[in-house]
């Protein structure tokens, strides 16, 4: 199914191409950004970079096409290169391409690579001047998802339905699948690991002491996701709505386990085990909440995010009978903007994450939640150069990652970031 | 204390304030679609791209002046949003593959040449300014 909609994915990008080229009397739209942050950390490595010592490796830079083919059908693409310390690495990537056929204004449809309309700031995530903060509330915008979040291959139904005085209701229905270029970087590598962790206590034993797990050939199979979003704009300014997530994950890999095993008699070899496992992961209560509150040059916004997955083994793989554990991670944020002048911004925000039902129950409670505090301001040297400066207090560590700092993690920590990018 | 209730004053005031700026501009439009119903939301849909299409089926075409007093407040009190705002609506739209920004003209000669030769167009002028030679171009009732 993947494969099929990479084809119809890139068929309906030639196709808009040479549509539009053929009928020239709709100009090509051309825009693009291009930022470059800099973060710095006490006591603890922020997400997958390097940030104790200080770090450069935060940057994205894209550009896009687009065209009217005809008075209802448009067509475009936007190219995407980013970097956040070990993911990303400036690749460039396609990062949407779709044809959009505007039927009426209640029922559009795209078709294509589309970006995920995921609460409020999902689909623009990587776009530095859409927002006053250099990092968006984690709680909600967990970096370390970003990958299974930001996109999918298929179709869309969209559209805006009037409500005269009841304002208007803007919805988006769409069923495809993930796009997955390499399952040993970032979020999927991620996943993997988890997978290895999973497996270790079910093949340790009391003479068996299992050591390093090592992930090989990894494979992901999305054989779909649908989902919808629908947010209502009633009094002017003041915007509620939501979004839900359905997909079902089917991940494979060799794991090999290199453990201590004690024998009878007492020695101790080293061996090494090869074994194949196979994880189905359904993400069934994924969804956001949101409220936002503009009125002229304050905003206020408010959002909720759930997250339940199932993780099944199926037997046969250590057992015989299925194996299903479950975990819920849920967050939370309220967020005030607002705009001085027309060049200085200025911004807070609180938010919440936490790990419900996770899988390390036997972690200190600071470390299976993360509450962020953050001042920011923002300054438009330009209507098209802005440049951000931003603090964070942070208490806990559950989006931090382990790998990341092997000599431990610490409960407080701060987090300054400067950023600066150009849009046109 | 005092220095707090100033400070709150004059945020709660500079966020009010606008709602209740005077309207220094007149609606426009192509003569195509003259007669056409115009209330606040539906010039608010127009602007934002939610509303493409005329009741007599001719597609809309909305035109914005770059930047000044009449933009302002035109964006302030027909699209209830800041002009940052706006513009960020706008980019969003951009960078989704959503939609593109309406054309900006330079002032408003230019947008009345504009509007004069386009079937579908709606922008706004300084309701000082004379429409003059432009003999496709109508005054709309503006709504309040």
């Amino acid at each position: 199914m993947s494969h099929i909609f990479k084809r119809l994915s890139l068929s309906i990008l030639i196709t808009a191409l040479t549509l539009s080229a053929q009928f020239s009397t709709n100009q090509i739209e051309i825009h693009g950004f291009l930022s470059q942050g800099y973060a710095y950390t006490v006591n603890i490595n922020n997400l997958s970079m390097d940030t104790k010592n200080g770090t450069f490796e935060i940057n994205e830079a894209a550009i896009n096409f687009s065209t009217d083919i005809t008075d209802r059908l448009r067509g475009g693409l936007q190219f995407l290169s980013r970097d956040l310390g070990k993911v990303g690495n400036n690749i460039v990537m396609l990062d949407w391409a779709y044809a959009d056929y505007h039927w009426r204004d209640y029922l559009g449809v795209r078709i294509g690579k589309i970006k995920t309309p995921l609460a409020l700031y999902n689909e623009v995530r990587d776009v530095d001047a859409l927002r006053t903060f250099v990092f968006l509330p984690q709680a909600v915008y967990d970096e370390n998802i970003r990958d299974f979040s930001f996109g999918f291959q298929g179709a869309a139904f969209y559209g805006n339905i009037a409500l005269n005085q009841w304002g208007d209701i803007d919805y988006n229905l769409y069923l495809g699948t993930f796009n997955i270029p390499d399952p040993n970087n970032g979020f999927w590598n991620n996943a993997f690991t988890d997978m290895s962790n999973l497996a270790s206590p079910l093949i340790a034993s009391d003479s068996v002491n299992i050591g390093q797990m090592v992930v090989t050939d990894p494979e992901i199979r999305v054989p779909y996701l649908w989902g919808g979003s629908a947010y209502w704009t009633t009094i002017p300014g003041l915007k509620i709505g939501g979004c839900y997530l359905y997909t079902d994950q089917l991940m494979a890999t060799d794991l090999t386990a290199f453990s201590q095993v004690t024998h009878s008699d007492g020695s101790v070899t080293n061996e090494s085990q090869r074994l194949h496992f196979d994880v189905d992961v359904t993400m069934d209560d994924y969804y956001t909440l949101s409220a936002e509150y503009t009125i002229n040059n304050m905003t206020l916004t408010a959002e909720f995010h759930n997250r339940t997955y199932q993780v099944i083994i199926p037997k046969g793989t250590f057992f015989n009978f299925n194996i299903a554990m479950n975990r819920q991670l849920q967050g939370y944020y309220g967020q005030a903007t607002y705009r001085i002048s027309d060049w200085l911004e200025a911004g807070s925000y609180y938010s919440v994450y936490k790990d419900y039902i996770g899988m390390d129950n036997d972690k200190p409670s600071w470390q299976i939640e993360q509450n962020d505090l953050c001042a920011a301001l923002r300054f438009d040297v330009t209507p098209s150069w802005l440049f951000k400066l931003e603090a964070h207090r942070m208490d806990g560590t559950d989006l931090v990652l382990n790998v990341e700092n092997p000599s431990g993690l610490k409960e407080n920590w701060n987090l300054v970031a400067i950023k600066s990018s150009i849009n046109f | 204390m005092e220095k707090r209730f100033y400070i709150l004053a004059i945020i709660i005031l500079s966020t009010v304030l606008p709602l209740f700026a005077q309207q220094n501009f007149v609606i426009i439009l192509h003569k195509s679609v003259e007669g056409e119903s115009l209330t606040r939301t539906n010039i608010e849909s127009i602007f934002l791209g939610k509303k493409s299409r005329w009741s007599n089926g001719i597609k809309i075409v909305p035109v914005n002046l770059k930047s000044g007093e009449v933009y302002n407040t035109f964006i302030q009190t027909m699209i209830r949003k800041s002009p940052n705002a706006y513009t960020n609506y706008w980019r969003k739209m951009i960078f989704t593959g959503k939609g593109v920004m309406p054309l900006n003209c330079e002032n408003e000669i230019d947008m009345l040449n504009y509007v004069n030769k386009t079937p579908g167009a709606i922008g706004y002028i300084s309701n000082n300014t004379e429409t003059g030679k432009h003999e496709n171009v109508v005054v709309a009732q503006t709504p309040e």
